[in-house]
């Protein structure tokens, strides 16, 4: 039961590319879905044996490296972590290749398309099943060569092609630095089963060591880049530039948690290290927030949810750092499904309104498409962390472990740099409420700003796209609700061996904080859903707004244009390195340096030489003979000197 | 039966002997095996295997039914002057990858050189391939000539040239470091080390198909059969006292190369400098002196000529057909050669060193292997390895994805029967290789360990 999770996904991607001519587009979608249906039926039984029974399962396998004392096995381990993981990747996976079966209709490659979400999922769940490093970053590089795959899915569109290779190399940098952790793990330790990880980085180290930061900070590294931190983050937007169901399957969903699944993962080496969690701290709300800001001012609808997931990911680096591994992974869990809910949604206007994606040209859709206008609200009250909806939950818990955090290191001299990153992450929740509402009011309750075609063409997708968001929805509702006991409950032993916390680093005194700090988070984001109401609604408020002489040219683009990172990297680190692989070691080096004291050079000078010895030979009698005497002159005075 | 079967049928004859030789190999035992000895005159010459001999046995042979089935269709005057390169030079590597005698090296190292140039110089059809064939011989003769210099040094101290002598014999400090530079320089031009390494790119852009994939395929791992069966075993302090001077030439190469790869407009070129960082890599690996790198080496010799090999087919395909390799006239080819393209791109993703390739085993156990001697070494790995994610992705993207450009090139074939049967061996040797390295391992731990204890 257990590998049939990792082989019914991979047969579901190789039958379509094999058989997928002669099957027809209908009948592969119906396989492929049904296979990942399969899949997740098979993880709710995993789920049950696993976590409520508490039973985890270890299987091995044959070898893959086998040198004299570094050994690594194919070997998989299914415990609570991983079955967490593989709930929600293949509930969204399911609800994706379902709403792709009509999102996709009209697209004569749909069979490959449903073949690489599926090749897709079945890296991911190698990813989080994995029982070694090793197998990890089979997944790792895996999930990231689907993902070219997938946003370069239209192949023929150069913005396409731009930011697929972009998302690649962005993700390298980050499995470069994973590769150099796992690295110095087998210099020192010799292994990079989790097993023996668990046991030796323990009694080989104590706090602060040395090695064990530059092991966490590489792992850090590699956690940054594939989550679109601040740093390694351009990718993330860009990569909207595949087809809907792959931005809610990867850059909501999957993908993107892969990173916190590796801090969560290797909580017994970031336990204790607690410098690097202070970075992890730093990373995580600085993303937050920039991401927030940045989300507020975009005008796509794709790019504004693809910069909450880069916020929303922030604060799971934030829950990581202040050792709530438990509540990092229930806001994963919960964050997926309104994610993933948010841009199913987003596909579904977009593909009713005939791939309109801009924003500001749509609007009045309350009236016309009220299905998607229930969905986007349910998953936008989540998002922002209305009472008892899934998001509460999770997003409030964070920010009191947080106070807790700061409060407990108040007296340290770092302790305003932490009350302000307190602070970012509170402004990039009133982000987070902005940019909802800004969502919300300007695609469906404003006036209608689009085209006469969008009404006149409006296409109501058909029960297959309407039932995963349903279900989705059905799960962003009750989700938080359902499994906040179960995962962050004080004494729950839900998560057994898979996340290690040290004693003194545990978050239980959140509960008895003050009423008015757990309520923080409510207060803003329903101060700031008023103020933007009577702004944009009433007259008062736009009469203010028009007449503020203010000049936001500036400030806009510096927002728009994602904090100036783009140009930032394009110009002062890509190019200066195409112009020096060019002019210095293509021109200088190989064609002139090299070449002039290797063989162009010395088959000049020789030829040179021989036009100069060929003087001599001219043919003429008084020539040798001067030579003659002058070789006589010089012999008969080296004779007399040496006597 | 015409010449092309039967140049074909020897071929895999002796694919199938070397199955056979793997088949029988006993990888417990560390000496050599399948010893035999020549006797001319008064000299006796040995030969036999070792489990990295029989790496590349099975690397060379692999490649060579692939050469033939890849003209099989084309029809050409010198064709018959071609099979005779190549079959000679399929004698000339089997001779050397299982002889035991430092004369009987040098004098093939030599005459591998003779099919190379023929190959170069008469099949290809451009007025630089003159240029290519002066710089390859120029290169590799001077520093066999110090390699001769050598040997008779050598010869005249001992009193034998047989590399199992070698091993054992003992040399004062300045004769063994003088040595060990001869050496060196005659291998290092065949890997090719850093300021040796301009050859490569002109002999591969004016070499036929065939002719590169050997060159990319075996010649280079020439060089680092040469360093593993000759010098690291025999001059083991001179080795350790010279490791700062390969890792310094080794390192620059490995980025350098990589940076110039992303300027090229010639796919071949593009491919030949990656090859000159990928076994650059290897050596970086191979200087390690211990079994992680020394394995991951070998490994990476393994993998990266089975990838080069197999891009080396590909490019050659889209030569055949439009008689160009430059990049600019060729985009959004997916859309007409599907099959193509999946074979492209599995065979970039082993260029990439994705894990399930045996490309990424080999790099990570290079890393785990440099990380003994200097922590800054696997910086520059790691940005080798980098940067050839981003000109493969770059190469892969420029001339599959994106629009067709119907100005310059108005039909396209995808692959033929012949060209798909021939690609996918290639394909199922990375995975498998990749995925259960152990076949491999087990051969050669036993000779990798007699070099580094």
């Amino acid at each position: 039961m257990y590998i049939l999770t990792l082989i019914l996904p991979l047969l579901s991607c190789v039958l379509p590319l094999i058989l997928g001519r002669f099957i027809g587009r209908f009948y592969v979608g119906c396989s492929t879905t049904i296979c990942i249906l399969c899949t997740n039926i098979l993880s709710y039984f995993i789920f049950y044996e696993v976590c409520l029974m508490h039973c985890p399962t270890f299987i091995d396998s044959i070898y893959w490296i086998d040198l004299l004392g570094f050994e690594v096995r194919y070997s998989f381990l299914y415990d609570s972590l991983c079955s967490v993981m593989l709930i929600v990747i293949t509930t969204i996976s399911l609800a994706a290749h379902l709403y792709s079966i009509e999102y996709m209709n009209s697209d004569p490659h749909q069979v490959r398309f449903m073949s690489y979400l599926s090749l897709f999922t079945f890296f991911m769940i190698i990813l989080v099943s994995s029982n070694n490093l090793l197998q990890l970053f089979i997944g790792w590089e895996g999930v990231g060569i689907c993902s070219y795959l997938l946003i370069n899915f239209w192949y023929t569109r150069i913005q396409a092609n731009q930011a697929a290779i972009k998302a690649m190399l962005v993700n390298k940098v980050s499995d470069l630095g994973l590769m150099i952790g796992f690295a110095i793990i087998v210099l020192i330790i010799g292994s990079l089963d989790f097993d023996i990880l668990k046991t030796t980085i323990y009694s080989y180290n104590t706090i602060y060591s040395t090695e064990t930061t530059i092991i966490a900070a590489l792992l850090l590294l590699g956690a940054v880049g594939k989550s679109a931190q601040i740093g390694l983050h351009t990718w993330l937007p860009d990569a909207m530039e595949g087809p809907t169901p792959v931005s809610s399957l990867i850059h909501a969903a999957t993908m993107v948690t892969a990173g916190v699944f590796l801090l969560v993962r290797c909580s017994f080496i970031f336990e204790y290290v607690p410098n690097v969690l202070l970075v992890t701290f730093l990373i995580g709300s600085l993303t937050s927030f920039f991401a927030a800001s940045t989300g507020l001012f975009q005008n796509d609808l794709k790019k504004v949810i693809a910069y909450s997931t880069c916020s929303q990911l922030g604060y799971m680096f934030v829950g990581c750092s202040v050792s709530g591994y438990q509540i990092a992974m229930f806001h994963l869990s919960n964050h997926a499904f309104f994610k993933a809910l948010l841009f199913l949604t987003a596909g579904y206007i977009i593909h009713a309104c005939s791939s309109e994606q801009d924003m500001r040209k749509l609007g009045g859709l309350f009236k016309i498409l009220p299905f998607a206008y229930t969905m986007i609200a349910i998953a936008s009250i989540s998002l922002i962390g209305i009472p008892f909806m899934s998001g509460f939950y999770s997003k409030d818990v964070i920010l009191e472990y947080v106070y807790l955090y700061v409060n407990n290191n108040s007296s340290t001299s770092i302790s305003y740099i932490l009350l302000g990153l307190y602070w970012s992450a509170l402004l990039s929740l009133i982000g987070t409420t902005l940019y909802s509402i800004k969502l919300i009011a300007l695609t469906f309750l404003n006036q209608f700003n689009g085209y006469k075609h969008y009404i006149t063409n409006l296409h109501y997708p058909s029960i297959i796209m309407v039932l995963p968001l349903f279900i989705l929805s059905i799960y962003s509702i009750f989700i938080g609700y359902i499994s906040k006991d179960m995962m962050i409950g004080i004494g729950t032993d839900f998560w057994g061996d898979s996340i290690f916390v040290l004693f003194n680093n545990t978050n239980i005194y959140s509960e008895f904080l003050p009423t008015y700090i757990k309520l923080t988070p409510f207060f803003y984001s329903m101060y700031f859903i008023l103020l933007s109401t009577i702004i944009m609604h009433t007259s008062i408020g736009n009469k203010l707004i028009f007449n503020a002489k203010i000049n936001t040219k500036n400030l806009y683009m510096f927002f728009n244009q994602k904090w100036y990172f783009d140009k930032l990297i394009n110009e002062y680190i890509a190019l200066p390195v195409f112009k020096f692989g060019y002019n210095i070691t293509y021109k200088l080096l190989d064609k002139g340096i090299i070449e002039t004291f290797g063989p162009y050079g010395i088959a000049k000078q020789l030829t040179k030489n021989a036009m100069f010895l060929n003087k001599f030979q001219s043919g003429l009698l008084y020539h040798y003979a001067g030579l003659v005497l002058i070789f006589v002159i010089i012999f008969i005075t080296l004779l007399l000197l040496l006597k | 039966m015409n010449i092309k079967h039967f140049t074909f049928l020897s071929s895999l004859v002796l694919y199938f002997i070397t199955a056979i030789l793997w088949i029988l190999f006993d990888p417990y035992q560390v000496t050599f095996q399948f010893l035999f000895s020549v006797h001319i005159l008064e000299w006796s010459f040995d030969f036999g295997i070792d489990g990295i001999s029989l790496v590349f046995l099975f690397l060379t042979t692999f490649f060579m039914p692939f050469c033939f089935l890849f003209s099989w269709n084309t029809k050409s005057i010198n064709i018959n002057m071609y099979y005779i390169a190549m079959l000679a030079m399929e004698l000339l590597l089997i001779c050397i990858f299982i002889t035991l005698d430092l004369v009987i090296f040098y004098i093939f190292f030599e005459a591998i050189l003779i099919p190379i140039f023929i190959m170069i110089g008469l099949q290809g059809l451009r007025a630089r391939r003159i240029h290519a064939a002066y710089l390859l011989f120029f290169y590799t003769l001077v520093g066999s000539m110090f390699m001769l210099v050598a040997i008779i040094s050598i010869y005249l101290h001992t009193g034998s040239t047989s590399i199992q002598v070698l091993w054992f014999s003992e040399f004062s400090t300045i004769r063994s470091n003088l040595l060990w530079l001869a050496f060196f320089f005659a291998f290092a031009t065949k890997v090719p080390i850093y300021p040796f390494h301009i050859w490569l790119p002109e002999a591969h852009v004016e070499a036929p198909t065939e002719g590169s994939v050997i060159l990319a395929g075996i010649l280079l791992k020439l060089g680092t059969y040469g360093f593993l069966r000759i010098l690291l075993p025999s001059f083991i302090e001179s080795t350790i006292y010279f490791i700062p001077l390969v890792y310094l030439l080794a390192s620059i190469a490995v980025i350098y190369t990589s940076l110039t790869t992303l300027r090229q407009i010639d796919i071949k070129r593009v491919i030949a400098y990656s090859s000159v960082s990928h076994m650059n890599l290897c050596i970086l690996g191979l200087f390690s002196m211990n079994l992680l790198g020394v394995t991951g080496s070998i490994l990476v010799m393994l993998g990266h000529g089975i990838v080069s090999a197999g891009l080396f087919f590909l490019i050659g395909m889209l030569y055949n057909r439009y008689k160009t390799k430059i990049i600019f006239y060729y985009s959004g080819i997916v859309q007409l050669m599907p099959l193509y393209s999946t074979a492209l791109f599995l065979l970039t993703l082993g260029n990439i060193s994705m894990p399930l390739t045996v490309n990424f085993t080999s790099e990570f156990l290079i890393l785990c292997g440099l990380l003994e001697h200097s922590i800054y070494l696997l910086v520059f790995a790691s940005i080798g390895i980098f940067l050839g994610t981003a000109y493969s992705m770059w190469l892969y993207n420029r001339l599959v994805f994106g629009t067709l450009k119907t100005t310059y090139i108005k039909y396209y074939k995808d692959m033929n029967r012949i060209e798909t049967y021939l690609i996918i061996p290639f394909i199922i040797a990375m995975l498998l290789f990749g995925i259960y390295p152990k076949f491999l391992m087990d051969m050669f731990i036993p000779g990798v360990l007699n070099i580094i204890i």
